[in-house]
């Protein structure tokens, strides 16, 4: 836990949030308070540890690619996110934070990436089905960072990867378009991936409003949303498009509340072996979530090994 | 340069803010260190910067960058040792917001 803040401190941060509120770009490392710091590099952690471990997981599932140009797409996507992974981690690096250790001094289980991407993805409906509700997660939370963060670095960062966040979200639907018409094995395949994809994109976006603490991104503009309201963004997208492909999602748009409302008890416990979500045995505690989180899942070790296993030899060819 | 000061010119301030602990050594145990990227889209248009690769050396920071920032089919790019650009302003040598 950080220290308690002097007065003077505490002055200097809220001074900062001030002029932050009034449009207040920043445009290096030492412009930045400490607790700017601190929440800007929490905030870059995940985005390029998410970035990082989503390529192993499309990687492992770009095997399943049907053709040769599914074979250059499912790539294309895998090396755009590993070039968004870097330039997040070389932002870090700038911030004093080494991109050496984070990539490959931690254990596995550190990475803050989110559960999702811990899942093994096993086929090729699953991995267009990962670009159309995992990819559309990305650039629902990156856009509002884009449009909102008081970082100018990062801001002119996120130009590229909204370009191809885009490119990716639309191969997942071009593809789920596809699958769908075909109807059949297809169709059904489709249905299982949205019956555990989409309640685990639901989760991702995190606790509640009404139970999230205070975590100073809101306050430093480092993003423009909440929880919340980037869960709706994302199913109000979502939703329509499954309904559009006749696929059944566990949510409706509720016209009295004038909001997208989950027809499942959430947060609710997930059984990776089986890929399932438990819905009958009820609400869960975000406590029990966190420590699913933690626990990490079946394929966090083998995805993590599999960006960095030559990494020492190799290093160690040069020195 | 759209940023308006120097890319990467808060660099040599980290260390008196206390901030940026590890931020004096640029490199990793590859031996690479920070290049600034800078593309033009078309004939005509300004060279913008486009972001930072790290990179063992001037040849391989060509390939990364051109590799990486792919989002574009740019008409020309070019790397620039972050070492080798100079702030020249404001006279102070600190950023307008300090
Ligand atoms: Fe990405
Ligand atoms: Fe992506």
């Amino acid at each position: 836990m950080p220290r308690q803040y002097t007065e003077a401190e505490l002055k200097a941060e809220e001074a900062l949030k001030a002029k932050i509120r009034k449009g207040h770009i920043l445009e290096s490392p030492a412009e930045m308070t400490p607790g700017y710091h601190r929440a800007i590099v929490v905030q870059l952690t995940v985005q390029a540890d998410t970035e990082l471990m989503s390529a192993p997981a499309y990687w492992f599932a770009a095997r399943h690619a049907p053709s040769t140009n599914t074979q250059v797409s499912a790539h294309a996507i895998i090396q755009d996110e590993l070039a968004h992974a870097n330039i997040a981690y070389r932002l870090l690096e700038d911030m004093g934070v080494s991109k050496e250790r984070l990539v490959y001094g931690r254990e596995p289980h550190e990475f803050k990436h989110p559960y999702g991407f811990d899942q093994p993805l096993d086929n090729w409906a699953e991995l267009v089905v990962a670009n159309g509700f995992f990819d559309r997660a990305g650039i629902t939370l990156l856009s509002d960072v884009h449009r909102n963060t008081s970082y100018g670095p990062l801001k002119r960062a996120l130009v590229k990867v909204d370009m191809e966040e885009t490119f990716h979200l639309r191969h997942g639907e071009v593809w789920m378009r596809r699958l769908a018409r075909a109807g059949g094995a297809a169709a059904e395949l489709l249905q299982r991936c949205v019956d555990w994809m989409f309640p685990m994109t639901i989760e991702w976006f995190g606790l509640p409003d009404d139970l999230k603490r205070h975590s100073g991104q809101l306050d430093y503009r480092l993003k423009g949303l909440t929880n919340d309201e980037l869960r709706q963004v994302w199913m109000s997208s979502t939703v329509p498009l499954c309904e559009e492909l006749g696929l059944s999602a566990p949510a409706h748009y509720d016209e009295a509340a004038k909001q997208y409302v989950l027809d499942y008890p959430f947060p609710c416990q997930y059984d990776p072996e089986d890929k399932r979500w438990l819905f009958g045995e009820g609400e869960i505690t975000w406590d029990a979530v966190f420590e699913r989180w933690k626990g990490r899942g079946p394929m966090n070790e083998i995805y993590v090994d599999s960006v960095r296993r030559s990494r020492q030899s190799v290093a160690a060819w040069l020195n | 340069m759209s940023g308006g000061r120097p890319v990467g010119a808060g660099r040599g301030r980290e260390a008196s803010t206390g901030q940026g602990a590890s931020a004096g050594s640029a490199g990793t145990s590859l031996g690479e260190e920070v290049y600034e990227v800078f593309a033009r889209k078309k004939r005509g248009d300004a060279l913008r910067h486009v972001g930072c690769v790290d990179a063992p050396g001037s040849a391989l920071a060509r390939v990364y960058a051109w590799k990486t920032y792919d989002e574009e089919n740019w008409f020309e790019m070019c790397v620039v040792p972050r070492k080798a650009i100079l702030p020249a302003g404001p006279p102070s040598g600190r950023p307008a917001s300090g």
